[in-house]
């Protein structure tokens, strides 16, 4: 262990040379990183600006929630506020979404007209989801190197931000998407143990929309099962790490549909378009052949799962499966409800699937060789 | 370290899952959504304005401007046809607002408030939007005009897939204008023009939806209503026969025939853009329309 105060003046200074010369290297290596990052950001953000302009003037946001989404956000929907002529007072009526509340000060401050309050929000969901990804793919990539792991994070990121069920998120436009990003930057931070920013990380994923910390805990949860069965112990080794972010991801969303339903009282979301009433009487055989037949024949939620399934398959450990398992709870939830649209995984309503492609890349990016729970019984 | 096989695991991984992206990303873009299709002029400036890369926006298929169009079959309908909120009918009797491009929809929704906003609908790209004051009258006479609105239809916003749903056409009775539709979701599949003249014309076509979710629909309980509408005089045809089976084989397609009696159009064939309404994101595959005579009327029904 080195020691300053044992050190002469020559052999401490030698120290310091030797530490801003580590810092200017990691400065160095990040600002690639840094670059690519922005032209992903910037390229996704164009593409989905051209979609936004047609589901704008083509679509129209009549008819779906846009024009909806784009007067709570703006000016005249200053802290969330329903438009007058819905029957709610503000939208956490609806969903719990206090991450819009910055979005919409700035949209009243500067006053953005048409439909910018909204692509506002959405090209950084949009943007955000892919350079996240990038960042989370090129750091389980980075023992290949400085540039390989960059062109094919890059490569991934982009595929990734392109998927069909982004684009249907596109063509329908909705604030889930704004999930994406912070979940997966608060799984990366929670695995490489920076607990700061993984809590900072953490509540923002959690303020965009009321259910985000349970599928935050579906991921957390499916981690720990599967630590337990690769290390078989009952109590992983990252217990510690994962289990306050678990137990915390699981109160919040309690304590804010308790108050939501107290305090601002609606019909059910979830009987509505998920249980119907009475609770699964829709449910019948036919029905779901014929929805599986439809995701057979429109796969963009079946491929992301099939992607993270990918990692599981390549690197056999059970950690790997991560996403899989944690995609079970939501995809029962889904082919099962009442509506069309989560039940084929139309829409948005994929949105968690997002999150479970690249979970396999942040579990694995922090198990050096020596320590990977190899599954030879597998 | 990392070993060598590590780091091939590593790429292998990103690789095929990046792979599996693609594929997916590649089975779900429809290269033409790239560029946006404006539709009307003060649209096509707006993106114009907004982005110099769209300069070369091509054409429209099909120009179809339905405030245009319906306000020419009611001349008298509109407070304002641009969404211009300064409402200045008679506040006792319910009019219908038309605004130009949904981006007035926000005006509409404040526009609501003052006057109570009973019904809302759209078509091609537009916003139409249906107020009284007083709601028994208003749905006395929806009702007795053909619309049904079932108890709780009038209190709020029916936004999106859970839109209202009315008959069909769109007329003027005891002094309430309606517009009486089907439309439920994306109002109008477009075709190509058609060239189509008065008389019997029998329609076919083949398509497929777009879109996961109206496949599933496909099979449930939608009524099919096949329009087609000029742009300049607003012909609306409502089909007689109307007739939509599944097409076998792989995917989800399915056929449409429908029979119409379109207006008398004098001695020209008029060219007249092809909207069939009813069928949302759906995706044309191939068309037929011919002249039915008489004598085959009865022959062949299209039942």
């Amino acid at each position: 262990m080195l020691d300053a105060s044992r050190l002469g003046r020559p052999a401490a200074s030698r120290a310091a040379l030797i530490r801003d010369r580590a810092l200017s290297s990691n400065v160095r290596g990040l600002i690639p990183i840094v670059v690519v990052a922005a032209l992903i950001a910037a390229a996704v953000a164009f593409y989905y600006h051209l979609l936004f302009l047609r589901s704008w003037y083509v679509g129209g946001p009549y008819l779906y929630d846009t024009e909806l989404f784009n007067y709570i956000v703006g000016p005249k929907g200053q802290g969330l506020r329903m438009p007058p002529v819905i029957n709610m007072p503000t939208f956490f009526n609806v969903h719990v979404v206090p991450i819009l509340l910055p979005f919409s000060f700035i949209s009243s401050t500067l006053n953005l007209k048409d439909m910018w309050p909204l692509e506002m929000v959405l090209l950084l969901g949009f943007s955000g989801a892919a350079v996240a990804a990038f960042v989370a793919v090129r750091h389980f990539l980075r023992p290949l190197g400085g540039f390989l792991s960059i062109v094919l994070a890059a490569l991934f990121a982009l595929a990734f931000a392109l998927c069909g069920v982004m684009r249907q998120t596109a063509d329908y436009p909705h604030i889930e998407v704004l999930y994406v990003a912070p979940a997966i930057i608060t799984l990366m931070l929670i695995f490489h143990r920076n607990f700061h920013w993984a809590w900072l990380s953490f509540f923002v994923t959690l303020f965009c929309r009321e259910d985000s910390g349970l599928h935050l805990a579906c991921i957390l949860g499916a981690y720990l099962v599967l630590a337990a069965i690769g290390e078989r112990k009952l109590i992983p080794s990252r217990t510690r790490d994962v289990a306050p972010f678990l137990v915390l991801a699981i109160v919040y969303p309690v304590v804010v549909l308790t108050a939501q339903k107290w305090l601002l009282p609606i019909d059910s979301n979830f009987a509505r378009i998920y249980s119907g009433t009475p609770p699964y009487a829709h449910l019948n055989v036919d029905l779901l052949i014929e929805r599986f037949q439809v995701l057979a024949a429109h796969p963009a939620a079946p491929l992301l799962l099939i992607a993270a399934l990918v990692p599981a398959l390549i690197r056999p450990r059970w950690v790997a499966l991560t996403g899989l398992l944690a995609a079970a709870p939501w995809f029962l939830v889904s082919v099962t409800a009442f509506s069309d649209a989560p039940g084929t995984f139309a829409l948005y309503y994929a949105f968690p699937f997002l999150v479970l492609t690249i979970v396999p890349f942040v579990v694995a990016a922090e198990l050096p060789s020596a320590e990977i729970v190899y599954v030879d019984h597998l | 370290m990392s070993t060598t096989s590590d780091r091939i695991q590593r790429a292998a991984a990103v690789l095929i899952a990046g792979a599996v992206l693609f594929w997916s990303a590649v089975a779900s873009h429809d290269l033409n959504h790239l560029v946006p299709e404006p539709t009307t002029p003060a649209q096509i400036k707006a993106v114009h304005d907004g982005q110099k890369v769209l300069r070369d926006l091509r054409a429209p298929a099909v120009d179809i401007q339905p405030c245009d169009a319906i306000k020419s079959l009611f001349p008298d309908t509109f407070d304002r046809a641009t969404g211009n909120t300064d409402m200045k009918a008679d506040p006792d009797k319910p009019v219908i607002l038309c605004f130009r491009n949904s981006i007035d929809y926000g005006d509409a929704l404040e526009a609501a408030d003052r006057r109570r906003l009973f019904w809302t609908t759209g078509l091609g790209g537009d916003t139409i939007i249906a107020f009284s004051r007083d709601e028994a009258t208003f749905r006395e006479v929806m009702n007795r005009n053909g619309v049904k609105l079932a108890p709780g239809d009038l209190t709020g916003w029916s936004p999106g897939l859970d839109g209202l749903k009315g008959a069909n056409g769109a007329e003027r009775k005891d002094g309430v204008w309606i517009i009486k539709t089907r439309i439920e979701r994306a109002e109008v599949m477009y075709g190509p023009y058609i060239n189509i003249t008065g008389g019997r014309h029998r329609l076919r076509l083949e398509f497929a939806p777009a879109h996961p979710l109206d496949c599933a629909t496909l099979n449930r309980e939608r009524t099919w209503v096949a329009v087609t509408r000029d742009s300049r005089t607003a012909i609306l045809m409502e089909p007689t026969e109307v007739k939509m089976q599944p097409i076998a084989g792989p995917g989800c397609r399915y056929s449409l025939t429908a029979d119409f009696d379109a207006p008398p159009q004098g001695a020209q064939a008029v060219e007249t853009p092809l909207a069939v309404q009813g069928l949302a994101n759906m995706k044309l595959e191939t068309y037929s329309i011919s002249p039915i005579a008489p004598a085959a009327q009865s022959a062949a029904p299209a039942r």
